[in-house]
C-alpha cells in the first residue's frame, strides 16, 4: 500500500509543478473552462429566473398552482358552471391538507363599457382578505390609485391601469358590465371604479374587473355558489402531492357537485408550459454548444501538452514507470486544471449573477415581445449551484475522456522513439 | 553462468525504401561486474544495442536472456511492456547523453524518484539520495532544479539517480559526450568505484577514448556487426 501511495504522491507533485511550469497553457485551460461555466451559469440563471417568473406570474394572475372547478369551467368562463361555496371549516381543512392559501372566486366573461369605449374582460368576484399574498390583487403592492376592496360586500370595482387608459375612464367614474347570469339571462349593471391596480404585465391589467365576492354572487345570481377555488401552494415542490390530496379529499367527501375537477397551472396554461419546455430545450442546446467549444479548446491545449511531453513520458518509461501511471499523471494534471477552472467559473458566476445582476436584467426594449411569452420587462436571474456543478462534472468528464486515448497512445509509444527527440 | 546472454539478435529499420540493420545477428555474453564499452562510429548500432539490452526496445529476432536477482533466466523479448517496465525499475539504471532529468523535480527528488517508485520509505530514500549526491560531489545542491545546474552537475545527478537503487545493471549512452574531460574523468572514476564496490555491471556506448581507456572490455561495432571483443587486464 505504501508503494501505491508513494507512486501517486510523486505523480501528484509532478502534476502540480507542471501546472506552474507551463503557466500560459494552464491559464488558458482554466480560462476556457471558467468562461464555459460562466456562460452556461448565466444562461441557466436567466432561464430559471424567467421560468420562476412565468410560473409565479401565472399562478398569481388569478390562476393558482391548483384550481378546483367544474370541468367545463376550465374551457368556458361563464356563470353557468359553479361549485358549492365551502364552509369556513372546510376551507380551513383544504388549506391545511394542501399546505396552501386558498381563494374562493367567482368569474364570468363580460363586456365592460364606458361612455366612449368597451372591452371584453373577465368579471371577478373575490374575498379581498383571501387574495393577500396570493394574487396580483394583493393591496400591498398592486393598488396604484384609490383603494382596495373593503370586503366581500364591497359594491365598487377595481380595474387595471392599462384597462382604465383603454376605456378612457378613471377613478370614481362608473363603468357598465354586460354579461349572463347563472340562468343564462343577459344582465347589466353599473359599478363605480374605486381603485386602479398595476402589475408587471399589461395583459393582466387589461383582463380583469374585480369586485367583492358577494356583490358578484348577487349580480350573477350564484346563490351561495362560486366558480372555483384557487390554491397557492407554499412549497412549489409539493404541487403534485397537494394535487393528489385534493383529489382524494373530493373523492372521500362524495360531494354532490358533479364533474368537480382539479387541475394544475400547467394543465390550465399549456402555452406557458410549452414556453418553459422551449427554454429548457434552448438551454440544453446551449449546454451542448458550450461543451463542444470548450471541449475542443481545452482538448487542443491538452493535446499540445501530451505531444510536448513525449520525451518526458519516454524518460518515465525508461526509469520504469508503467504507462498506466503516466496516464494517471496526465489525468491528475488535467483534473486539477479543470477543477480549478470550474471553481473559478462558479465563483465568477456567483459574483456576476448574485451581485452584479441582483437588480435584474432590463428587457424594456423588448417589452411587448417578452410579454407575449409571459416574461416581465425585468428578469431576475437565479444562480443554480447544482446546475453549475452538474455542468462542471459533464465538462470535466468529457475533457478527461477526450484526452484519454491520445495520452494512452503517447504513454505506450516505445521509449526509444521519445528519447531520441 | 553469464549475467546477460545476447543470442543472434537483429534489429532493422526502414530507411526510405530500403530495410537496414542497426544490429545484425549479434551474439555475446556480459558477465556480472563487467565494465563494458560498446564502441564504434556513429550509426554502428551502439545505442540500439543498449536499448535492446535494457528492454527499452525489442529485437526483431534472437533473444536477450538476463539472469535476474533470483538467478532465474529472463528472456526480455518475451516480456510484456509492463513486465519490461518493472524489470527496468528493479534491475537497471540509466545515464543518457542529454542527462534527461525530470525538469520539475529537484536534484534530490530526481535521484530518489526510482526509490519512491520502488516503495522505499520517505526517510530512507531521502537519506540514500543525499548520500549519493554527496558522493557525486553535489553536496548542498540537493534542492536545485535541473535548470539551475550546469551540464556537468546535471550529469552527476543522472549518475546518482542511476546508482542510488544499486541496480545490477547500469547502461550509459555516451555519458561524457557533453562534458569536459576533467568532469568526465571524475564521473568515470566514480563509476569505476561503484563497479568495484557493488559489482554493478556497467555497459557504455561511447567512442570517446577516455571512456574506452576505463573499460575492462571493449566491443567494437560497425554497421550493426560485432567487429571485435577485447578484454583488458588491469
Amino acid at each position: 500500500m505504501s508503494k501505491f501511495f508513494s507512486n501517486y504522491f510523486i505523480l501528484l507533485i509532478i502534476s502540480f509543478r507542471n501546472i506552474f511550469r507551463n503557466r500560459n497553457r494552464s491559464l488558458l485551460t482554466v480560462l476556457a473552462v471558467a468562461v464555459g461555466i460562466v456562460s452556461t451559469s448565466f444562461l441557466t440563471a436567466i432561464q430559471i429566473g424567467s421560468r420562476k417568473q412565468i410560473q409565479d406570474d401565472a399562478v398569481r394572475n388569478m390562476l393558482g398552482h391548483l384550481r378546483v372547478a367544474k370541468l367545463q369551467s376550465f374551457d368556458e368562463t361563464t356563470a353557468l358552471h359553479r361549485i358549492d361555496k365551502p364552509k369556513e371549516q372546510d376551507l380551513q381543512i383544504l388549506s391545511n391538507i394542501t399546505e396552501s392559501k386558498v381563494s374562493e372566486r367567482i368569474r364570468a366573461n363580460a363586456v365592460v363599457l364606458t361612455e366612449r369605449e368597451s372591452r371584453n374582460i373577465i368579471f371577478l368576484g373575490v374575498v379581498p382578505k383571501q387574495e393577500i399574498g396570493v394574487s396580483v390583487l394583493d393591496p400591498r403592492f398592486s393598488i396604484k390609485e384609490g383603494r382596495y376592496l373593503s370586503g366581500e360586500n364591497d359594491e365598487g370595482v377595481i380595474i387595471g391601469n392599462s384597462l382604465s387608459v383603454r376605456l378612457k375612464t378613471s377613478l370614481g367614474k362608473r363603468v357598465v358590465l354586460l354579461t349572463q347570469d347563472s340562468n343564462g339571462k343577459s344582465i347589466e349593471r353599473g359599478f363605480r371604479v374605486i381603485g386602479i391596480f398595476k402589475t408587471d404585465l399589461k395583459s393582466i391589467e387589461d383582463s380583469y374587473v374585480v369586485t367583492g365576492l358577494n356583490t358578484a354572487s348577487s349580480f350573477l345570481k350564484f346563490d351561495n355558489q362560486i366558480s372555483d377555488l384557487s390554491f397557492l401552494i407554499n412549497d412549489t415542490n409539493k404541487i403534485s402531492e397537494a394535487l393528489d390530496k385534493l383529489k382524494d379529499y373530493f373523492k372521500n367527501q362524495n360531494v354532490t357537485n358533479q364533474d368537480i375537477t382539479v387541475k394544475t397551472w400547467e394543465e390550465m396554461e399549456p402555452f406557458l408550459l410549452a414556453i418553459v419546455k422551449l427554454q429548457n430545450g434552448v438551454l440544453i442546446l446551449w449546454y451542448s454548444i458550450v461543451i463542444v467549444s470548450v471541449f475542443f479548446g481545452v482538448i487542443n491545449t491538452l493535446l499540445m501538452t501530451v505531444v510536448e511531453r513525449q520525451k518526458e513520458f519516454s524518460l518515465y518509461r525508461a526509469l520504469g514507470l508503467g504507462s498506466n501511471l503516466i496516464i494517471v499523471n496526465v489525468f491528475m494534471e488535467m483534473f486539477i486544471l479543470l477543477l480549478f477552472g470550474s471553481f473559478i467559473g462558479i465563483l465568477l458566476s456567483i459574483f456576476i449573477i448574485q451581485i452584479l445582476l441582483s437588480g435584474g436584467i432590463s428587457l424594456t426594449m423588448f417589452n411587448d415581445g417578452a410579454e407575449l411569452f409571459g416574461i416581465r420587462s425585468i428578469i431576475f436571474p437565479y444562480f443554480s449551484l447544482p446546475s453549475a456543478i452538474n455542468f462542471s462534472i459533464i465538462l470535466i468528464t468529457s475533457c478527461l475522456v477526450g484526452i484519454y486515448f491520445p495520452t494512452r497512445n503517447a504513454s505506450k509509444n516505445r521509449p526509444t522513439e521519445g528519447l531520441v527527440r | 553462468m553469464s549475467f546477460i546472454k545476447i543470442n543472434k539478435i537483429s534489429k532493422s529499420y526502414v530507411d526510405g525504401m530500403a530495410l537496414k540493420y542497426a544490429v545484425k545477428e549479434m551474439s555475446f555474453n556480459i558477465e556480472k561486474g563487467d565494465f563494458l564499452v560498446l564502441s564504434g562510429p556513429s550509426g554502428s548500432g551502439k545505442t540500439t544495442l543498449l536499448n535492446l539490452i535494457s528492454g527499452l526496445d525489442v529485437p526483431d529476432s534472437g533473444g536477450i536472456i538476463i539472469l535476474n536477482e533470483n538467478l532465474a533466466e529472463l528472456n526480455l523479448s518475451l516480456l510484456s511492456d509492463k513486465e519490461r517496465d518493472e524489470f527496468r525499475l528493479k534491475n537497471t539504471g540509466f545515464v543518457f547523453q542529454s542527462y534527461n532529468l525530470i525538469p520539475v523535480l529537484s536534484a534530490e527528488e530526481n535521484v530518489y524518484f526510482t526509490l519512491q517508485l520502488l516503495g522505499v520509505s520517505k526517510e530512507e530514500r531521502k537519506l540514500l539520495a543525499r548520500e549519493m549526491l554527496d558522493r557525486v560531489g553535489l553536496k548542498d545542491l540537493y534542492l536545485r532544479r535541473p535548470s539551475q545546474l550546469s551540464g556537468g552537475q546535471q550529469q552527476r545527478v543522472a549518475i546518482a539517480r542511476a546508482m542510488v537503487s544499486k541496480p545490477a545493471l547500469i547502461l550509459a549512452d555516451e555519458p561524457t559526450a557533453n562534458l569536459d574531460s576533467s568532469t568526465a574523468k571524475q564521473l568515470l572514476d566514480l563509476m569505476v568505484d561503484f563497479n568495484r564496490e557493488f559489482k554493478t555491471t556497467f555497459v557504455f556506448s561511447s567512442h570517446d577514448e577516455q571512456v574506452i581507456s576505463y573499460a575492462k572490455r571493449v566491443i567494437t561495432l560497425k554497421d550493426g556487426i560485432l567487429l571485435s571483443d577485447t578484454k583488458k587486464n588491469f
